[in-house]
């Protein structure tokens, strides 16, 4: 009884996470399409990686977990999906940061519209000392 | 402290990745005669040209279940292979960039959110590395896909510090060659050794005609895989070095044509 009690929570949480994961995907979809330059773009594709990616592993995960006619393999697939979403944590802010630091740079990329421009100040101090 | 904390990640990793392996070893005979049967069905309908219903058009059953029944899973290999060059291509390029402009930090490289990234990826990729390898023959990879793998640890090394970091960190030059020749050795040793019992090169099983028992085949529940494990971790070693082989003679070559290198 408790069991199952525990598996529809599970089942439903799972689904909620990865339901919330594709309006990450959308928004970042979205964001792709409209926003101005290289920079805010880079941060609505880590949107995707993040919120549409990792967000949604550990929904799959939960599910997986729910699922007793997996047998001993949902555990297997429960870990998987965790390891995935762990790697994707590290990775893709990592990856974002990394391109956005060269496009900035190489000036490879126009860094208009400006609002404030951080990592500018940051360099000119050390360079200067 | 922080040592700590990537020992800690690292051994909650490979406890993981190992609970993933020994799932992946039990087998039920109910997915057996299951795989038995899609054995049946590629052999008939490969090449069967009075039933096409479901045929490949191709004599070769090997090609046509990796390009035509099993096609998803190789144009999704070819297409990680492509990110995965795309990746060095932009790592490349971003360590070309602290050659040219100031230095960020005393030493060198790149910014230390890579570095940190780096330094639990690379524990990451080489329990991942061998994990691939070790167990290829229940799950897909294998010592090819295992040791690409291991190679993409010092290639994040060198991006993100410098190629000096990695011989530092122990991939010499010499050591890789030599076990890159260890590896085939141990291939060659696994392959040739059932003649010594009468048996035929390559052997694995016990066979008719032959007076080679075979490799072990299981441990307890464990699936062994006979030879196969064998050969994957020896090819392990001979991919992996050999990459890491190709990294540093591009460094080495690099010196040797009087450039400053990438300190």
């Amino acid at each position: 009884m408790v069991n199952a009690v525990v598996d529809q929570v599970l089942l439903y949480v799972g689904m909620a996470l990865v339901t919330v994961g594709a309006v990450y995907d959308l928004i970042a979809g979205i964001g792709m399409a409209r926003f101005p330059n290289f920079f805010v773009r880079l941060h609505a594709a880590t949107i995707g990686a993040v919120g549409g990616a990792a967000l949604p592993l550990v929904g799959v995960a939960l599910i997986a977990l729910a699922s007793d006619q997996l047998g001993p393999y949902r555990f297997g697939v429960c870990a998987v999906c965790l390891l995935t979403a762990a790697a994707i944590l590290i990775t893709a802010p990592t990856g974002s940061h990394i391109l956005a630091y060269a496009a900035y740079k190489t000036h490879a990329s126009p860094r208009k519209p400006c609002i404030h421009d951080a990592l500018r100040k940051f360099l000119e101090e050390g360079e200067g000392g | 402290m922080r040592k700590a904390s990537y020992i800690a990640l690292a051994v909650v990793g490979c406890a993981a990745l190992t609970l993933v392996a020994v799932l992946g070893t039990f087998a039920s005979p109910n997915t057996l005669s299951r795989v038995r049967a899609l054995g049946e069905f590629i052999l008939y309908n490969t090449f069967n040209v009075f039933s096409k219903r479901w045929w490949a058009g191709s004599p070769e059953a090997v090609t046509a279940v990796l390009w035509d029944y099993r096609g998803l899973d190789t144009i999704f290999e070819t297409t990680v292979l492509y990110a995965a060059v795309a990746g060095c291509v932009v790592l490349g390029y971003t360590s070309l960039l602290k050659r040219g402009r100031g230095r960020d930090e005393a030493g060198g490289g790149l910014t230390v959110v890579v570095k940190a990234a780096t330094k639990i990826l690379f524990a990451l990729i080489l329990i991942t590395s061998v994990n691939v390898a070790l167990h290829g023959y229940i799950t897909p990879g294998g010592g090819f896909a295992g040791g690409s793998t291991f190679a993409i640890a010092p290639l994040l090394v060198i991006a993100a510090y410098s190629t000096e970091k990695v011989v530092r960190m122990g991939f010499r030059f010499l050591s890789s060659a030599v076990m890159r020749s260890a590896g085939l050795l141990a291939l060659a040793l696994v392959v040739l050794s059932p003649l010594i019992y009468y048996g035929f090169v390559l052997q694995n099983q016990l066979k008719p005609n032959s007076g080679f028992p075979g490799y072990p085949a299981f441990l307890g529940p464990l699936f062994l895989g006979g030879s196969l494990l064998y050969l994957n971790f020896a090819e392990f070693l001979v991919v992996g070095m050999e990459f890491v082989l190709v990294f540093l003679a591009f460094h080495f070559m690099d010196k040797l044509m009087g450039g400053e290198g990438s300190g």
